[in-house]
């Protein structure tokens, strides 16, 4: 049978492998933290609102307090979701072009529907954040981003999972070239985008603690209280759907995280160990616990490579890719890299001396 | 013939592009030039200590803010993905020529956003001289992007000594390049200013919007000025096929390059009389005409710039319809149906002939033709006998200098020749769309 996976491209890729699934991994979570907030950041702006309508005067005010700060943070994690999706999705094509492009034509109108939703998404924030008057209406636009942006989600799940299942794809196209379709049949996708969502809870939540810092009054204290709990029970809430997602997969992959390869299964239940860790303290050390649960995302994002890794390879390995490397246009990367940082650094540190705003 | 041909009925892939691309161009070109335009301002106002200009640069940036921030920025996601579902091969080359290409300019992206947002949120909380600072980051980084991303775009159409070299070098610094950045860097300037006449002419209090109309009336003069020498200066580098379908060769791209000309005249008789001349007269009407006309000058020029490309996607190296010029004496030799990825019957003189043709017609032809719609070949065959299509088929490339030639065997030319001829016989919306639809039958997975 001649196979149905498209072919590399002859150009060849213009690094060496290692590099490229290096910064692929690396940079992933710097889009699924701000993507977590994002997300799960619309809901609780859209349950503080609704609560603020009719609550008692003193808690009218820490939700008030909560709301303060999430105007401006939805605002700034979803540009950020988006800036920081990009290189991981430009690495992935570089990478694993053959199974993407196929994936996402499979279900064209789908892919293409989150740039619409997105946007629409990224709006009804703005919305939200300008719109200071009606609490009822604040719920319904924060409410309405993050759904939108949950929709998103879904349909990223979708291709991810999709672009790992070369061998459902000729049956798929052969009924129809319309790009109507999705993974739906797929035993991982319900809890691999569970996971995603639930994630995004518990960071949401920790991102609330850390907003109250070292804040003593009433709604400071509420909101780290508050923060905390999001924080642990969806964590908690994690640790059952990750190995419903772990024993979602198939045995030799799953078999991987526990025990076949030392590496992989140290790596997720390090990761595992560190979150549950992290819910421990959160309370007290919001800070710490943040790093933990970095430290836990990292640690993910190279399982979920592994994951990806393992499924493809009986037909696709990186190995395989021919690399012509572009080591000039590779250096001007680094340099501009390197100055790219320090003038964010530079105008981060401006904007956070300046204190706050004097309106 | 690798990757499978998204087919969305009536629809043709080089709308969506162009819908996407013309509106992300219409607003990243002023991403680029309102930067400079918000700074300048901005100087401007703290020079003249002039509180009602400096009250506007502030309603601007806002405005600047939602436009580019968000339309701006998602919508340049929106053509990756849409060529990527389009052109999925075309685009392959482009991410993997120019990866680190793409990457540079990302973090040139990044810098812009996050310069954008501490420059909106940082009016009242940064001092003036950081805040300016802030303003030249913005504007600085936005425009490296468009210089990475220019190269890109002109590599398409001229890429020059990589088709020997392979070098990225060659790629980046192809011969339109230069011409090309000078073009756009106008563009942008001149649509800064557009969108300047636009927030100009509903600003607070009234007694200002004379004064801004008619700065921002001069921005789009000033841009204006340097299109004529540089478009120049951009056309004695294309292609010369390029240069003759654009004049004459190709009388719908004639007619729109002619349209690109005289809108973008217009734009600037009507930005002089208008809003330079008059600007206490200059009303939300005229701006906005002249917003009307600039994205119409922005959406006939780039289609312009599109269509001359063809018959290549990447000139003398890939055909629209994704085949490499160097398969094309192998795919000659074994057949398309033999290389074909994503179809179901590989056999020319299957009985099933309606299928086959229209498999031969997906693969090779859909890139920029559909059925009944977008470029529709049942119009474009309608009375034509096979042997007359067949004839067609064989000098493609030379009847249509702007078609690639068809590459296959002679039977499958034969059978899509048929199928092409039946198809011009039917009823719209009929047979060639239902098979679309059918699937294959078992027997004829089987029979593979």
């Amino acid at each position: 049978m001649i196979p149905t996976l498209p072919s590399p491209d002859p150009v060849g890729v213009p690094a060496p492998i290692g590099l490229l699934t290096a910064l692929l991994v690396a940079l992933l979570p710097l889009h699924l933290i701000p993507m977590n907030v994002a997300l799960g950041g619309g809901f609780v702006a859209a349950w503080a609102s609704w609560r603020a309508r009719r609550a008692a005067e003193l808690e009218r005010h820490r939700y008030r307090s909560l709301l303060a700060s999430f105007t401006t943070a939805l605002l700034v994690s979803t540009a950020a979701t988006i800036t920081f999706g990009i290189a991981p999705l430009l690495f992935l094509q570089v990478l694993y072009g053959p199974l993407y492009y196929t994936s996402s034509v499979l279900m064209a109108w789908f892919w293409l529907a989150v740039i619409a939703l997105l946007m629409a998404g990224y709006y009804s924030y703005y919305a939200f954040a300008f719109h200071r008057r009606d609490a009822s209406q604040r719920a319904v636009l924060a409410l309405s981003g993050g759904l939108l942006l949950l929709i998103v989600g879904f349909l990223f799940t979708n291709n991810m999972t999709l672009m790992l299942h070369p061998e459902r794809w000729r049956e798929m196209y052969v009924a129809s070239a319309h790009g109507l379709h999705l993974n739906t049949a797929d035993a991982t996708l319900g809890p691999r985008f569970l996971h995603f969502l639930t994630a995004s809870f518990a960071v949401t939540g920790l991102f609330v603690a850390l907003l109250a810092g070292r804040r003593t009054d009433d709604a400071g204290v509420w909101m780290r209280r508050l923060g905390a709990r999001l924080f642990a029970g969806a964590t908690h809430a994690q640790i059952l759907i990750g190995l419903l997602f772990l024993y979602s997969l198939e045995r030799p992959v799953r078999d991987l995280f526990l025990g076949s390869s030392v590496r992989d299964t140290v790596v997720l239940w390090t990761a595992v160990a560190l979150a549950l860790l992290a819910t421990l303290i959160v309370r007290r050390r919001p800070t710490v616990a943040a790093a933990l649960t970095v430290a836990t995302i990292f640690g993910m994002s190279y399982v979920r490579h592994r994951v990806r890794e393992a499924l493809v390879a009986p037909v696709f390995s990186l190995d395989s890719l021919k690399v012509v490397p572009q080591y000039g246009p590779m250096a001007v990367f680094a340099v501009v890299l390197i100055a790219g940082i320090a003038t964010l650094v530079w105008m981060s540190v401006r904007f956070v001396r300046a204190g706050p705003s004097k309106a | 013939m690798n990757f499978p041909v998204w087919d969305p009925p009536m629809i043709g892939g080089g709308i969506l592009i162009g819908i996407v691309a013309i509106l992300h161009v219409f607003v990243s070109h002023f991403a680029v030039g309102g930067g400079l335009f918000l700074v300048l301002t901005e100087r401007r106002a703290y020079a003249e200590d002039d509180r009602e200009l400096l009250s506007y640069v502030r309603k601007h940036s806002l405005f600047f803010v939602l436009v580019t921030l968000v339309f701006g920025a998602v919508s340049g996601v929106g053509i990756w993905w849409t060529i990527g579902l389009v052109h999925p091969t075309a685009t392959s080359t482009l991410i993997h020529v120019f990866v680190w290409a793409w990457a540079v300019e990302w973090v040139f992206f990044l810098v812009e956003i996050a310069a954008a947002l501490f420059y909106y949120y940082g009016w009242e909380r940064l001092d003036r001289r950081t805040h300016l600072i802030i303003g030249w980051i913005y504007a600085s980084a936005a425009w490296l992007s468009l210089l990475v991303i220019n190269g890109i775009l002109t590599f398409m159409l001229t890429p020059g000594r990589w088709l020997v070299t392979r070098s990225f070098w060659d790629a980046y610094f192809n011969p339109t390049m230069l011409p090309s950045l000078v073009t756009r860097t106008a563009v942008a300037i001149a649509l800064a200013g557009l969108y300047a006449l636009l927030t100009a002419a509903v600003v607070e209090p009234k007694t200002l919007r004379p004064r801004v109309t008619r700065y921002a009336a001069l921005w789009v003069l000033a841009g204006c000025a340097v299109l004529p020498l540089s478009g120049a200066w951009y056309i004695s580098q294309i292609p010369p096929m390029a240069r003759e379908i654009s004049m004459g060769g190709a009388p719908a791209v004639t007619i729109f390059a002619g349209l690109s000309v005289v809108l973008s005249v217009l734009i600037v008789v009507v930005t002089y009389f208008g809003p330079y001349r008059r600007p206490q007269e200059a009303s939300v009407l005229t701006v906005a005409t002249i917003a009307v006309l600039g994205l119409a000058a922005t959406g006939v020029t780039e289609w312009v710039r599109e269509a001359v490309r063809k018959p290549y996607v990447i000139y003398g190296y890939m055909y629209s319809n994704a085949l490499r010029l160097e398969q094309v004496a192998d795919v000659r030799r074994t057949g398309l149906l033999a290389q074909a990825k994503w179809v179901t019957l590989r056999d020319p003189s299957d009985p099933d002939w309606r299928r086959v043709g229209y498999e031969i017609f997906r693969t090779e032809c859909r890139s920029c033709h559909t059925i009944d719609g977008y470029n529709g070949m049942r119009l474009m065959v309608k009375g034509w006998r096979e042997e007359f299509v067949d004839y067609q088929l064989q000098h493609l490339n030379e009847l249509k200098g702007f078609m690639p030639p068809f590459v296959g065997s002679d039977a499958e030319r034969r059978v899509l020749a048929r199928w092409l001829a039946n198809l011009g016989r039917e009823e719209p919306f009929s047979e060639g769309l239902s098979i679309a639809d059918s699937a294959a039958s078992p027997r004829q997975e089987e029979a593979r």
